[in-house]
């Protein structure tokens, strides 16, 4: 399994792609200057549901209302972010796959994803009976706490992936 | 003012007693680092979304100054986490932050950034609604992100370069 997973990262690093990403002077930090960009956009929406969910701001704004109005932006900068760290990924594939920061943050990632399902299939199907309360109920200010956790050690990991480059 | 002048500054921090605290631990830097990238997700959200609300996308059933009292408190006390926690690790690598060119955009930038924060940005995002034109709301919000943006860049780039 594993093995197979490093054959297809050099297989990766030496397309075409991944070989103009890593080559090209302009080409990295442009398309590191996407995900950068990506991140602020979908991690800082994403950060104020999770706030509004923790019940710490936004408090007299139901929380479908926030939510409802900043998804499509999480979603487009999730979009942005997974296609320009698609790029840096191929360009960098054996390193980054040696790394065990890297794993962290695909591991952390994944939570994430866990995470906001969870709360979609349970607390946020009873969302009308809690929607303007200041205070969600406990498992709602729980997703929240845990996204907000989890993206930050995304960012964290993500961050010392690239400076032990 | 040249880098030159900042120099004996810059020398002075790198030998100060927390500086060499910092750099003597293991477990230092990255435990306030964690502070730093944490208060920027904060700063991130609360920046990200109002300026969005500026230029007329995101929370737009909100009024801006109903957004602003709610996230300008939060906007404070990141800026104050990260502050803090940027000065600290600074001080701990001050002689490889002076040879850097990307921490001195980052510092360029994010004099740039907090003096458009407290002046323009603050003046329009807490004012009646009704005063502000649709104009002046849409470039406070291109500007603010693309300082804060700048900043970021800077500071990923300073590993890089």
């Amino acid at each position: 399994m594993t093995s197979q997973l490093l054959v297809w990262c050099q297989w990766l690093e030496a397309t075409g792609i991944g070989t103009a990403v890593r080559e090209s002077s302009l080409l990295f930090p442009l398309v590191l200057g996407t995900h950068l960009l990506a991140l602020g956009i979908s991690v800082g929406t994403t950060a104020i549901w999770d706030l509004r969910l923790l019940g710490v701001t936004l408090k007299q704004e139901p929380v479908s209302e926030v939510m409802g109005q900043l998804l499509p932006w999480s979603m487009a900068g999730f979009a942005g972010m997974f296609i320009s760290g698609a790029l840096l990924f191929s360009s960098e594939a054996t390193y980054v796959f040696d790394s065990p920061w890297f794993l962290l943050k695909i591991a952390c990632l994944m939570l994430a994803g866990v995470n906001a399902l969870v709360y979609h299939l349970t607390i946020e199907r009873r969302i009308h009976e809690w929607d303007r309360q200041v205070r969600p109920p406990g498992a709602a200010r729980l997703a929240g706490a845990m996204s907000l956790t989890l993206w930050t050690v995304v960012i964290i990991a993500g961050r010392t992936t690239a400076y032990s480059l | 003012m040249s880098r030159a002048a900042l120099l004996p500054l810059f020398q002075w921090c790198d030998h100060t007693a927390i500086a060499i605290a910092i750099r003597e631990s293991t477990w230092l830097f990255p435990f306030i680092q964690v502070f730093h990238l944490l208060g920027l997700t904060l700063l991130l959200g609360t920046t990200v979304v109002v300026d969005l609300r500026l230029m007329g996308c995101g929370l737009r059933r909100q009024p801006i100054s109903r957004l602003a009292l709610n996230l300008w408190p939060w906007m404070q006390r990141s800026l104050a986490v990260i502050l803090g926690s940027g000065i600290l690790l600074f001080v701990s690598e001050a002689m490889k932050c002076y040879g850097n060119d990307a921490f001195w955009f980052k510092m360029g930038a994010l004099t740039l950034a907090l003096a458009f924060h407290f002046t323009v940005f603050r003046a329009t995002i807490t004012a009646d609604d009704t005063q502000v034109t649709p104009l002046r709301s849409r470039a406070a919000g291109v500007v603010s992100l693309l300082l804060w943006l700048s900043v970021g860049a800077g500071g990923a780039a300073i590993g890089f370069v």
